[in-house]
């Protein structure tokens, strides 16, 4: 099999040895770096707004009706679990720890178990792969963060990197593709809708799935490409296709929608980031 | 892995119907409540459901813990005390079959199948007594009263989510508590005709979720064996086969949405907010919406997610109130019964997105049929005075006179939780 990462060269900044400088440039890997922590803090604001305006949680569905908490203290915990993971989010910006994205990571996949197990949205048992890219992209910075003392080998922290941003863009899309392909009620509002508010063009629902077959074939196959072999082209048009999706939401159900956005904002950067890990130098 | 853990699951299981299911059930029986037993004859679950011409049409449900090889019901318009030879017709089933069981209900539901029998041609205003005949096993009689096709007052119970808290599908005493309120309900109204459900029936539709709430529901019926019609909205935790199997209808046209013509000048759409929202499902109502309010008197819709949430945020209900509620106001719905949020609620009138004392609409219900509640938010303008929000079990009864519709909701205990009454809307249609 082709190995597809790039070589390090002396020429990458990222590996530059004492005493080289590039006063002009900063590395790939440091803007890499930079837009996975802001992506982590966007989805963290993203989630304090749709907690704290009652959006409510999987977490909170399952301490409701499982265990038997009272409604006050679940939208308490709520509040109190999205101002920690925002603060977690806030410190990233400034001095990223593990313990912090790991906490932002496992807080996402915990809820996105618990989706899993309550159910009550179409194809809401996937929940946990859908929100790959929510708890990869912290997972992403930790090997680009980490103290050398605990990863000293460098030349593994960028690849490393890499791959989980890798496999969590290409389960975000396999599974968003398979929704699409099995007509998730939702796509075809959001496609309507959008088509709607934004074209004035009225879609029917049976055209909305036409157009959810095709975009599901071909999140299946870019996803597949992508696992492959990271080319730019894919990388930028998963991005953008990454914000278009999100901005389908307010596009289709109005500006209140915002929480949605946010919250996929490492649909948007972490492509982006991984062509940044995959290129040796960024011209500022 | 998954052998041993459905092992533990029964093994856990068995401790806890020892433990916990047996004192509870007897310590229930001490107290007073009804706790619905196995019929002795083998036949369960029985059950009338309506769609969309309750004066003529009805499907009789049940079911057995054997497949069984001959399945039918013998239906009068005059009670024969439950002698199946007595009966004027007998009526064979549409659909037969075993409930879908997924390896986790096998730890907690026995296997169970389901008959399905569909009643046309029906006599409106008229009493049918009927018993079900499974093989050998006759069940005691029971009756339903069809629709009206006149301008008779009628009533009609609604309400939501009565699905129950706890880890375990058997530990829904609310559940049965509100099952007697309705069953109440009905003996001290008679001119109840129907129960609106407004979805989330259970935890989800699996067997072992199923199972517990079709046993519960033969509460809901009078001591002399009056079965009340239900008329059912799908919920976000009825997307399992489990649903289609419990509430079958022979040639369904469409993804349980549909009008239901309660009498001359009563209609309720029921709307599916499981599925589209903004495509065919909007079309529908769009066409079906100015016949009915150039029709009837009183024309009211239910649906399980809230346009105007009274807990989760107002986001939340953005795809209700883009695609149906634009045709609500258009066409001058009268009213609006909402679930899923889980406490009791009803808005101020509302249009074009704000209060409307004169023209508005009003919202209600937000689901409390045994669900553990949800505090609501209060602040919100939609639940200013006269409208209001709180945590409560609750149960709708709706009454339609001719020049007025009274709306009251009861609490678990029978106090009165709440009671407006609507004028007819004299706005002409677009």
């Amino acid at each position: 099999m082709k190995r597809e990462i790039p070589p390090f060269t002396p020429s990458d900044p990222g590996s530059r040895q004492q005493g080289e400088s590039f006063p002009m440039h900063r590395s790939s890997e440091w803007w890499a770096n930079a837009l996975l922590r802001i992506a982590v803090l966007i989805y963290a604001v993203g989630l304090a707004a749709a907690l704290f305006t009652r959006a409510g949680s999987a977490l909170g569905n399952i301490a409701l009706m499982d265990l038997g908490w009272a409604h006050g203290t679940i939208f308490l915990g709520e509040r109190i679990a999205a101002t920690l993971v925002l603060l977690a989010a806030l410190s990233v910006i400034a001095y990223p720890t593990c313990v912090a994205l790991l906490f932002v990571a496992a807080l996402t996949f915990a809820e996105g178990l618990a989706a899993h197990h309550f159910l009550g949205n179409p194809y809401a048992e996937y929940t946990p792969l859908a929100y790959a890219l929510r708890y990869t992209a912290p997972l992403a910075l930790i090997p680009l963060v980490v103290s050398k003392r605990i990863v000293p080998a460098i030349r593994w922290r960028r690849p490393t990197a890499a791959w989980v941003l890798r496999v969590g863009i290409a389960t975000v899309f396999v599974i968003h593709g398979l929704e699409a392909l099995w007509l998730h009620p939702g796509f075809i509002d959001l496609i309507i809708g959008s088509f709607r508010n934004v074209l004035g063009i009225a879609v029917s629902e049976s055209n909305a799935g036409v157009m959810l077959r095709a975009i599901g074939v071909a999140d299946i196959a870019l996803a597949v490409l992508l696992v492959y072999r990271p080319w730019p082209p894919i990388l930028i048009w998963m991005s953008f296709w990454g914000l278009l999706t999100a901005l389908s939401r307010p596009l289709s159900l109005g500006l209140g929608s915002y929480p949605e956005v946010l919250l996929r904002a490492s649909h948007v950067l972490a492509p982006i980031a991984l062509w940044l890990l995959y290129h040796p130098r960024l011209r500022r | 892995m998954n052998s041993l853990y459905n092992k533990f699951q029964r093994l856990a299981h068995g401790c806890r119907a020892f433990v916990f299911i047996l004192p509870a059930s007897l310590g229930m029986v001490v107290a007073g409540f009804a706790v619905p037993a196995a019929q002795a004859n083998g036949i369960e679950h029985q059950r009338v459901l309506w769609m969309e011409n309750p004066a003529h049409e009805a499907v009789v449900s049940w079911s057995t813990r054997e497949a069984g090889n001959d399945h039918r019901i013998y239906i009068d318009t005059v009670s024969r005390g439950g002698d199946p030879e007595a009966y004027a017709d007998r009526v064979g089933t549409f659909r037969d079959g075993a409930y879908t069981m997924i390896p986790e209900d096998e730890a907690w539901a026995e296997p169970a199948y389901y008959h399905h029998v569909h009643l046309d041609g029906l006599e409106p205003s008229t009493t049918y007594y009927f018993v079900i005949a499974s093989d050998d096993a006759i069940s005691e009689e029971f009756h339903f009263i069809t629709a009206p096709a006149g301008d008779e007052p009628i009533a009609i119970l609604f309400g939501g989510d009565s699905r129950i808290g706890g880890r375990e599908p058997y530990d829904h005493n609310d559940r049965q508590k509100m099952n007697m309120r309705m069953a109440a309900l009905l003996e001290e109204n008679p001119q109840i005709i129907a129960f609106a459900h407004g979805g989330d029936y259970c935890q989800r539709a699996e067997w072992r979720y199923l199972d517990p709430w079709l046993t519960d529901h033969e509460l809901v019926r009078t001591d002399a064996g009056r079965l009340l019609p239900i008329i059912p909205a799908r919920g976000n935790h009825d997307m399992q086969i489990g649903f289609e199997e419990k509430f079958a209808w022979p040639d369904r046209e469409r993804d349980y949405y549909f009008s239901t013509r309660l009498s001359s000048e009563v209609a309720l759409v029921t709307l599916n907010t499981e599925i589209s929202l903004g495509g065919d499902q909007r079309n529908w109502l769009e066409g079906e919406l100015p016949g009915l309010r150039s029709e009837v008197r009183w024309l009211f819709v239910q649906y399980h997610r809230p346009a105007y949430s009274s807990v989760r945020s107002l986001q939340d209900g953005a795809g209700r109130r883009n695609n149906w509620v634009p045709l609500f106001e258009r066409f001058n719905v009268d009213l609006v019964c909402e679930s899923h949020d889980h406490a009791l609620k009803r808005t101020m009138p509302i249009r074009a997105g704000a209060p409307d004392p004169e023209n508005g609409i009003i919202y209600i219900g937000d689901g409390g049929l045994g669900v553990p509640q949800r505090d609501p938010d209060p602040d919100r303008w939609w639940l200013q005075d006269p409208g209001f929000a709180k945590s409560a079990h609750h149960v709708h009864m709706l009454e339609f006179g001719r020049d007025r519709k009274r709306v009251r909701a009861f609490g678990m205990n029978g106090e009165v939780l709440d009671d407006f009454t609507l004028t007819p809307r004299m706005i002409a249609v677009e």
